[in-house]
C-alpha cells in the first residue's frame, strides 16, 4: 500500500503543480524529493532483507471482475531498482528546471511523466501497463514540442509517432494473449500474473497457433526495442535527445530508456525462451550491431547531446545482448543468472550515469552558452568542479572499474561469452571505440588550451554542485557496493530462472 | 404467358446507366434532376419486374414513387435558392468550396 | 395484421418527437425567438429519451408486427441517435437566425426516422426511414442560405439521391434472390450472382451516406461548407444511421454470403482508412481535415463488418459488433465535439493556422479540444482509446491479423495530423487577423464533449454491458 500511496501522491502533485502557478517550481522540487525519499524508505523496509524473488506489496482493486480488469500492483526487485532510479531522475529533472524559463505547465508535465513511470513499473495488469506506457509519451511529447530546440515541431511528432506505433504493436500482442487465454481457459483476464503464467505453460503455448505465438512475441519485443532503442529502430533517438530541453533530455535518457529494458526483463523475461534460437540470434546480432554502430556514430557527433544520445543507445545494446544471451547460454543457470542480472543492473545504473552526464552538460551550456564540442575547450581552467564531475560521468559511461557502469557491462561480457563465442569481438570493438570518443570528448572540451572566445566563466557552486556530487557519489557507491541493487535483482532473476 | 425476367431487367439496367451518365456528365442542375428521376424510375421498373406472387416489391415501389416526388421538390427548391444566389444552376461549376 | 394496444407504447417516443415537430411548425406563425423552438425540441428529445429508457427497463423486448423489433440493440442505437440530435440543438442556435422553426422541425422529423431505423428489421421500413433522414438532412444542410452552404447542400443532395437510386436497385435484386424484404429469420438465397449485385449496389448506396472511399468526396465538400453544427450532425447522426442499417443489412441480410461480405468490406475498410488518413496529412483547411478524419473513422467502423464476415457467429463477431456500438457512442462526442469547436473560429473555412494561439488565449478550451483530438487519435485516458481498443481486440480475436496491423498503422498515421492541430494550438502565436469567439455558448459544448470523452474511458464495463445486445443485430431479443 505504501507504493500505491506514493503513486497517488505523485499524480496529485501533477495537479497541484499546475494550480500553484508561481510556486509550482518549489513545490515540484520538494514533492519529487519527498517521493524519492519515500521510495528509498520503502525499498529499505521491504527489500533490505527477506526478499526472495517474485512480487511483493501486491494489491488488487477489482474494477470489472468479469473481464479481468483490475487495478493491480506489485513490485519486484528489478522494478524497485528502477523505482529508485525514477525517483532520482525526476528529482534531478525538477531540480534543473529553471523556474524563470518554464511556466507551471512544465512542472506538471514532469510530475505527470513521473506518475506514468511509477504506474508503469508497479502495475501488474496489462491494461493499466499499456495505459501508463502510452501516458508517459504524451507529457514528454509536450515537453519536447513546447520547450524544445529549433526543430521541435517535427522532432516531437517523430518521437511520438515512432514510439506510438511500437506501443500499439504491443497492444495487439496483449490482445492476442487475452483472447487465446480466454479460448483455452474460458476466463477473461488482463492480469499479468495469469497471462504470463500461461505463456510459461507448455500446454498453453503448444496449443497456440504458430503465427499467433510469434505475433505475440514480436509485438512485445518490437515495442521494447524501439523504446531502448535498438539498432534499426533508433531514428527518433538522437533528434529527440538533441531537441528536447535539458530537463526533457534527462528524463528521456534517464527514465524513458529504462522502459524498454523494463519491458524486456520485467515483462517478457519469464517466457523469453519461446522466441527460439533463430530469434534470439537475431536479438544478439541487434545488440552487437547496436553497440558497435552507435559507438561509431557517436564518434562523429559534434554536439555533446547527440554524442551522449548515441552513447546511451550503445549501452542499451548491452541490454538487448544480455536478454538474448540469457536464453542462448548452453550452460544454463549460472551464466544466465549473471548475464540477466548484469543486464538489469545496466538498465538501472545507465539512467543515473546519463543523469550525471546530461546535467553536467546542462550546466556547461548555462555557463558557456554552447554544448558543441568544437566550441568548448579547456573549461577545466575556470570550472574545475564541473569539469571533474562531467569527466566522472563520462568515465562511468565508458565503464571504468570502480564506477557503476563497469559492473553491468562486465557481468554481461562474462555471462554472454559462452553463448555468443567469438562474436564478442564486436562488443570489444564497440567498447574500445566508446572509450576513445569519451576520452576524446573530455580531452577536447574540458582540458587542453582554453578557448578564449568563451570569455570568463564561473564554476558551479552551492545547490547544483551538491546535486551533481550526490549523483556522482551514488554512482561511486553502486560501483563499489553493487550488491545494493544486485541483491534484489539477482533474487528476482533467480526466482525466474 | 409471362415475359422472361431478363427483358425488363435489361431495360431497367439500361435506363439506370443512362440516368447515371446523365447525372455525371450534365452541368445544368435541371438536367441532373431529370437524370436522377430516370435512375429512380428504372429502379422502380426493376422492382415491379421482380414482384411475382407477394406484394412486397409493389409496396416498396409505391413508397419509392412518393419519395421520388419529395426528393424532386427538395431538389427544385434547392436549385431555386442556388439560382437566386449564384445566378446560375451549373452545379459542378459552383466553386465556393475549394480543396 | 393486428395492432394490439401494448404495441402502441413502443411508438410513444416517435409520436412525441413528431408531435413536437408539428407544434414547432405551428408556432412558427408567431415568429417567436429561436431559443423557444430550440427548447421545445430539446424537451421533446429529453421526453423521448426518458420514454425509451423506461420502455427498455420496464417492458420485455418485443417483436411487434413484422419488421419492428424492440430489442436492446435497437434501444441502444435509438438512444444514441437522440443524443446525437440533442447534442446540436443548442449549438445550432448560433447560426440560424431566420425561420428557425423549420430547422428544428426537420431535426425532430429526422430523429423520428433515425429511431425507426434503429428498430426496423424490414428493408421497406429501413429504406423509408433512411430516406426520411436523408431528405431531412438535405434541408438542414442547405438551411443557412449562404453561397457556401447552398453549394454544399446541392452537392449533398445530388450524391445522396444517386445513392437512393442505387439502394432501390440493390433492394430489387435482393428481393429477386431471396424473395423477401424481411431481415428476420433464415434468409434463403436462391441465386448468388443476383445477391452479389445486390451487395454491390447496396454498399454503394449506403456507403455514400457513410462516406466510405470512393464514395466520400461529397462528404469532404459538404462538411466543409455547411454550418459547424450541421457538419457535426451529418458526420455523427446521419452517418451512424447508415452504419446501423449497414450492420443489419449486411450481417443479417447477407448471412449466407459471409466470405463475400468479409472480402468486400476488408478491402473497403483498408482503402477508406488509408486514403483518408493520407489525404488528411496534407490538408491545411481545418474543417476539411476533420472531414477526412471523419471518413477515416468510417473506415474503422466498417471493420466491424469485415470481422463479422470473417468469423460469423463467434465471440469475435459479438465483440466486433459491441465495439462498433461503443465506437458509435464515443464517436458522437469526439467528432461532434470537434466540429462544434470550429464555432470558436470566426472564419467560414478556417485553416489550421487559424487556431494558432488558442492555447494562450484560452487554455481550458485548448485542453478540451486536445482531449477530443487525443480521443480521435486513440490515445489512452479517452473514450476513443477504449473504443479502438475493443475494436482491435475483436480483430485479433477473430484472427484477422493483417487487418489489425493495417488498422494500427493507420491509427499511427492519424496521430500526425491530430497532433499537428495541437501543435498549432499551443506552440504558434496567433495570427493578427484571426480572432476567436470565446462566448460561453461556444465553450460549453466543447467542454461537455471533452468531459464525456474522458468519462467514457473510465467506464470499461460499459462495453460488457452492451455486449449481450450485440446479438440483437439479427433481430433476436
Amino acid at each position: 500500500m505504501i507504493i500505491l500511496g506514493i503513486f497517488i501522491w505523485v499524480l496529485l502533485s501533477a495537479l497541484i503543480a499546475i494550480i500553484l502557478k508561481d510556486k509550482s517550481s518549489i513545490f515540484t522540487k520538494v514533492s519529487s524529493i519527498l517521493t524519492l525519499i519515500a521510495i528509498i524508505l520503502y525499498s529499505v523496509l521491504r527489500f533490505s532483507s527477506g526478499y526472495a524473488g517474485g512480487f511483493i506489496s501486491q494489491t488488487n482493486i477489482a474494477l470489472s471482475k468479469s473481464v479481468g480488469i483490475y487495478f493491480s500492483i506489485g513490485v519486484s526487485g528489478f522494478a524497485d531498482a528502477l523505482l529508485i532510479l525514477t525517483g532520482i531522475i525526476f528529482a534531478a529533472a525538477a531540480f534543473v528546471t529553471d523556474r524563470k524559463l518554464y511556466p507551471s505547465s512544465m512542472f506538471m508535465m514532469i510530475m505527470l511523466t513521473e506518475a506514468g513511470m511509477i504506474g508503469l513499473l508497479i502495475s501488474r495488469n496489462f491494461l493499466f501497463f499499456y495505459v501508463f506506457w502510452e501516458l508517459v509519451l504524451v507529457p514528454v511529447y509536450f515537453i519536447i514540442g513546447k520547450f524544445g530546440g529549433p526543430r521541435k515541431d517535427g522532432v516531437s511528432l517523430k518521437f511520438f509517432v515512432y514510439t506510438h506505433i511500437a506501443s500499439i504493436f504491443m497492444l495487439l500482442s496483449i490482445f492476442a494473449l487475452y483472447s487465446y487465454y480466454d479460448l483455452q481457459y474460458k476466463v477473461l483476464t488482463f492480469q499479468m500474473s495469469e497471462l504470463l503464467q500461461a505463456m510459461q505453460n507448455a500446454t498453453f503455448t503448444s496449443a497456440l497457433p504458430e503465427i499467433a505465438k510469434y505475433f505475440i512475441l514480436f509485438g512485445f519485443v518490437f515495442a521494447f526495442l524501439v523504446k531502448l532503442p535498438s539498432f534499426p529502430v533508433h531514428a527518433w533517438l538522437a533528434d529527440s535527445y538533441e531537441q528536447a530541453p535539458y530537463p526533457g533530455t534527462i528524463i528521456l535518457a534517464g527514465a524513458l530508456s529504462a522502459m524498454g529494458g523494463y519491458g524486456l526483463f520485467g515483462i517478457i523475461f519469464p517466457f523469453g525462451g519461446l522466441i527460439g534460437t533463430a530469434g534470439l540470434d537475431i536479438l544478439v546480432g541487434l545488440g552487437l550491431v547496436s553497440i558497435a554502430y552507435f559507438a561509431l556514430t557517436a564518434m562523429f557527433q559534434q554536439s555533446m547531446k547527440r554524442m551522449m544520445a548515441y552513447a546511451s543507445a550503445a549501452s542499451m545494446g548491452f541490454v538487448t545482448l544480455a536478454f538474448a544471451s540469457a536464453f542462448l547460454d548452453p550452460l544454463k543457470s549460472e551464466n544466465a543468472l549473471i548475464v540477466a542480472s548484469g543486464g538489469m543492473f545496466q538498465i538501472a545504473t545507465h539512467g543515473i550515469i546519463m543523469l550525471l552526464v546530461f546535467a553536467s552538460i546542462y550546466y556547461i551550456m548555462l555557463k558557456t552558452g554552447s554544448d558543441r564540442i568544437p566550441s568548448l575547450g579547456g573549461i577545466y581552467r575556470d570550472a574545475p568542479f564541473l569539469s571533474t564531475l562531467l569527466l566522472g560521468g563520462l568515465l562511468a559511461s565508458l565503464g571504468l572499474p570502480g564506477l557503476a557502469g563497469f559492473v553491468g557491462e562486465f557481468s554481461i561480457i562474462v555471462g554472454s561469452f559462452p553463448a555468443i563465442g567469438y562474436w564478442i569481438f564486436f562488443l570489444v570493438f564497440g567498447m574500445l571505440i566508446t572509450a576513445s570518443y569519451h576520452i576524446w570528448a573530455a580531452q577536447k572540451a574540458l582540458y587542453g588550451p582554453y578557448n578564449e572566445k568563451l570569455g570568463k566563466i564561473s564554476d558551479i557552486g552551492g545547490a547544483p554542485l551538491a546535486m551533481l556530487l550526490l549523483v556522482f557519489v551514488t554512482i561511486l557507491i553502486l560501483g563499489v557496493f553493487p550488491v545494493l541493487f544486485f541483491g534484489p535483482i539477482q533474487a528476482y532473476a533467480g526466482g525466474i530462472i | 404467358m409471362s415475359m422472361p425476367l431478363i427483358i425488363p431487367q435489361t431495360v431497367a439496367l439500361l435506363l439506370f446507366c443512362i440516368g447515371l451518365y446523365g447525372v455525371m456528365s450534365s452541368k445544368v442542375g435541371i438536367k441532373m434532376l431529370i437524370s436522377l428521376e430516370i435512375m429512380i424510375n428504372s429502379a422502380v421498373l426493376n422492382l415491379i419486374s421482380v414482384a411475382r406472387s407477394l406484394p412486397d416489391p409493389i409496396v416498396l415501389a409505391l413508397f419509392v414513387i412518393a419519395i421520388a416526388a419529395i426528393e424532386s421538390v427538395v431538389g427544385f427548391s434547392l436549385l431555386v435558392a442556388v439560382y437566386r444566389k449564384f445566378g446560375k444552376v451549373d452545379i459542378p461549376l459552383l466553386s465556393e468550396i475549394k480543396g | 395484421m393486428t395492432f394490439d394496444t401494448n404495441q402502441l407504447a413502443f411508438y410513444y417516443p416517435m409520436l412525441v418527437l413528431g408531435a413536437a415537430g408539428f407544434i414547432i411548425l405551428a408556432l412558427g406563425i408567431k415568429r417567436l425567438r429561436s431559443i423557444v423552438y430550440a427548447t421545445i425540441a430539446m424537451a421533446a428529445f429529453v421526453v423521448a429519451f426518458i420514454l425509451l429508457l423506461m420502455e427498455w427497463y420496464n417492458i420485455l423486448p418485443y417483436v411487434a408486427s413484422e419488421g419492428m423489433v424492440f430489442n436492446g440493440f435497437g434501444f441502444y442505437f435509438a438512444l444514441l441517435f437522440l443524443v446525437a440530435s440533442g447534442f446540436i440543438t443548442y449549438p445550432a442556435l448560433k447560426n440560424i437566425a431566420a425561420r428557425s422553426e423549420i430547422f428544428y422541425a426537420m431535426l425532430l422529423f429526422v430523429s423520428v426516422g433515425m429511431i425507426v431505423a434503429a428498430f426496423s428489421y424490414n428493408l421497406i421500413t429501413l429504406f423509408i426511414s433512411f430516406e426520411a433522414v436523408s431528405i431531412g438532412t438535405y434541408i438542414i444542410a442547405g438551411f443557412h442560405k449562404t453561397k457556401r452552404t447552398l453549394e454544399s447542400a446541392t452537392k449533398y443532395f445530388f450524391t445522396g439521391t444517386v445513392a437512393t437510386a442505387f439502394i432501390i436497385f440493390g433492394l430489387s435484386y435482393f428481393y429477386l434472390s431471396t424473395g423477401t424484404f424481411s431481415l428476420l429469420g433464415h434468409i434463403a438465397v436462391s441465386s448468388t450472382p443476383d445477391m452479389l449485385i445486390a451487395l454491390a449496389f447496396l454498399t454503394i448506396g449506403f456507403g455514400f451516406k457513410m462516406a466510405i472511399f470512393p464514395m466520400h468526396q461529397w462528404a469532404i465538400d459538404t462538411y466543409d461548407g455547411t454550418e459547424n453544427s450541421v457538419s457535426s450532425f451529418l458526420s455523427t447522426g446521419s452517418k451512424l444511421v447508415a452504419f446501423v442499417i449497414m450492420l443489419k443489412v449486411f450481417i443479417a441480410g447477407f448471412a449466407g454470403l459471409d466470405t463475400y461480405v468479409y472480402v468486400f468490406f476488408a478491402i473497403l475498410a483498408v482503402a477508406t482508412m488509408t486514403y483518408a488518413n493520407i489525404s488528411a496529412l496534407s490538408q491545411n483547411n481545418l474543417k476539411r481535415l476533420l472531414a477526412y478524419s471523419s471518413v477515416a473513422q468510417a473506415g474503422y467502423l466498417i471493420l466491424v463488418l469485415a470481422v463479422v464476415g470473417y468469423a460469423p457467429g463467434t465471440q469475435a463477431a459479438d465483440y466486433a459488433i459491441a465495439a462498433g456500438m461503443l465506437y458509435s457512442l464515443v464517436y458522437i462526442f469526439m467528432k461532434g465535439g470537434a466540429f462544434l469547436t470550429m464555432n470558436i473560429i470566426r472564419k467560414d473555412s478556417p485553416s489550421v493556422d487559424d487556431i494558432s494561439g488558442l492555447g494562450r488565449k484560452s487554455p481550458g478550451l485548448a485542453l478540451a479540444f486536445s482531449i477530443i483530438l487525443l480521443s480521435l487519435a486513440g490515445i489512452p485516458l479517452t473514450g476513443g482509446f477504449l473504443a479502438k481498443f475493443f475494436l482491435f481486440l475483436s480483430l485479433v480475436q477473430g484472427g484477422l491479423w493483417w487487418l489489425a496491423v493495417v488498422a494500427i498503422l493507420n491509427s499511427a498515421i492519424s496521430v500526425f495530423y491530430y497532433f499537428r492541430i495541437m501543435m498549432f494550438m499551443y506552440w504558434r502565436d496567433s495570427k493578427e487577423d484571426s480572432s476567436f469567439d470565446l462566448s460561453v455558448s461556444n465553450r460549453i459544448p466543447v467542454y461537455f464533449s471533452a468531459l464525456v470523452v474522458v468519462a467514457l474511458f473510465f467506464t470499461f464495463s460499459l462495453f460488457f454491458t452492451i455486449l449481450p445486445f450485440a446479438g440483437g443485430v439479427f433481430g433476436g431479443l
